[in-house]
């Protein structure tokens, strides 16, 4: 019964380490952009959100509202301004260049905010559960958290599937140059999926700071989980990414059913598992022309 | 009738190498213009400046009465100029539609529907959904066009459209070419093949080494002299 608990568990929070990872799956796809400050960007969206619940009188829970367009709009700027020049001059500086951004993140963060961890206070909902068995307890939280890592991967899916921009974004990853023949904008359109990229990892790190409590330095082991859960998924497909995300969220509870630090473990062993033998990951995109 | 495209003392540079080198050309619209040349004679080199994805270093290009040098690729498509680049370069991870859509997405007003396409291409009705990676190479050539076409251009540009095709799909290709024309529709087609283009082409401009060797309308041009200036024997000959 505990295993089932563990899977269950395991799966709830499959959807976290998924909404994290899409942005990340996404900035890969369309430009080829190792965005380094991933984790750095979601943490940063808890500390936007502490700054502006006590301003605003929103109710946490709701303050998504709120800090997700701001990174949305943020991350359209910071591509068309920044990530974009260092694109021109090639992919090792895209590396480079959002390193730093991490890195000034971080410390901006420190600076601001002293290195106190900080999470957001939604009240009853943090402890709130309903059992479905006699040992399966369901929390609220992590049910709205993977409710809202579906809605937020389907409508990313259906704008790339059905819309005129989704559509000539998934040209632009197939053929950048051909694509520009046909009328793309890049630079435009590579803002766009930055913004789309930044307004889900900015939507993770709220589940986050909701969660548990995150401090300045904690981006880079989210970055962490978000690469393996795109690698394990295989490169730009979103439903595999939510798989992988899946896969590492089991890992982390049934390696904890062993002892709390193999937890933190076998998703990493998995991860290297899967590099070894199924290096373009489980779900693979498949080939292009 | 004014010229659609003119260009003017084109020179395109890759690095210390001078594609094109001084080119002069100009298409009126219901005209095909047939650029014949050798294989890294800077033809392609031509066509894609002309798109806009090279900076030329010297020269001017117009279209309509406006230069469009430093114009960027993607308002050259909605001023009505549109490459059908070599290779065919179908986004292979979409489906036939979604490649057709893609040329609606910055189509100008004009002719051109998907229901039109449909009608010159019957069979892309019933594989609408199939991926663009699975037709053969005469199939993805009538996909890229098509795709072209539904931008509703005023120049099409089409370059090496017979590399890679069997004889039978590449007549079907080149059937749909007069009735383009005669619309209105200014063509500018590339070809390595010269019989192609001779037969199609109004006029044809030889390209060696990135310079203009040879020009005028094939009924003019006698094969020894296409030849002279396609390979540059004449040239070699007298050294």
């Amino acid at each position: 019964m505990t295993v089932v608990n563990a899977l269950v568990q395991g799966i709830l929070l499959g959807g976290l380490f998924a909404l994290f990872a899409c942005g990340l799956s996404l900035m890969f796809g369309v430009m080829d952009v190792i965005n380094l400050a991933h984790g750095d960007v979601a943490v940063a969206a808890v500390y936007l959100a502490v700054v502006l619940i006590p301003a605003s009188h929103i109710p946490a829970i709701w303050i998504f509202v709120l800090v997700v367009p701001v990174f949305m709009v943020g991350g359209y700027i910071l591509q068309r301004l920044l990530i974009q020049q260092s694109l021109d001059s090639g992919a090792i500086t895209t590396l480079l260049v959002t390193f730093g951004l991490s890195v000034v993140l971080e410390n901006g963060l420190l600076e601001a905010f002293t290195a106190n961890s900080q999470s957001l206070n939604i009240g009853s909902l943090v402890s709130g559960s309903f059992q479905i068995s006699n040992q399966i307890y369901i929390p609220y939280l992590s049910l709205i958290i993977l409710g809202a890592a579906l809605v937020a991967l389907t409508a990313l899916e259906i704008f790339l599937a059905r819309s005129r921009t989704g559509r000539m974004v998934r040209a632009l990853a197939d053929d950048r140059e051909t694509a520009q023949l046909m009328g793309a904008n890049y630079r435009h359109l590579f803002g766009v999926a930055a913004g789309l990229a930044f307004g889900t990892v900015a939507l993770a790190g709220l589940a986050l700071g909701m969660y548990t409590s995150v401090s300045p330095t904690t981006g880079p082991s989210y970055l962490l989980y978000g690469f393996a859960a795109v690698v394990i998924g295989g490169l730009g497909s979103l439903w595999g990414t939510l798989a992988g995300g899946m896969v590492l969220g089991v890992a982390s509870t049934l390696g904890a059913l062993v002892d709390p630090d193999f937890g933190s473990m076998l998703p990493y062993l998995v991860f290297l598992a899967v590099l070894a033998f199924r290096p373009r990951g489980l779900f693979p995109k498949k080939a292009a022309l | 009738m004014s010229s659609l495209l003119e260009v003017r003392d084109l020179t395109v540079c890759h690095g210390q190498l001078e594609a094109v080198r001084g080119v002069n050309l100009s298409v009126t619209s219901g005209e095909v213009l047939g650029i014949i040349g050798a294989n890294g004679a800077g033809k392609s080199t031509l066509l894609r400046t002309i798109a806009g994805l090279h900076r030329p270093s010297a020269g001017n290009i117009v279209f309509d009465g406006v230069d469009i040098t430093r114009m960027p690729p993607d308002r050259r498509v909605s001023a009505g100029i549109v490459l059908v680049p070599e290779g065919r370069r179908l986004f292979g991870s979409l489906n036939v539609e979604e490649n057709l859509l893609v040329g609606c997405y910055r189509a100008r007003t004009g002719p051109w529907t998907m229901d039109r396409v449909f009608g010159l291409f019957p069979w892309m009705v019933t594989r609408r959904r199939q991926p663009a990676s699975q037709l053969s190479g005469g199939e993805q050539q009538a996909v890229a066009i098509s795709r072209a076409l539904l931008a509703n251009p005023r120049l099409l540009m089409l370059d090496e459209p017979s590399l890679g095709l069997a004889p039978l799909p590449l007549q079907r290709i080149y059937a749909v070419l007069p009735e383009l024309v005669s619309s209105g529709l200014g063509v500018l087609l590339v070809e390595q093949d010269v019989r192609h283009a001779m037969r199609v082409a109004a006029r044809v401009e030889c390209l060696l080494e990135g310079r203009q060797t040879l020009a005028g309308a094939p009924a003019d041009l006698d094969f020894q002299q296409i030849e002279a200036a396609y390979f540059g024997i004449a040239r070699s000959n007298g050294s």
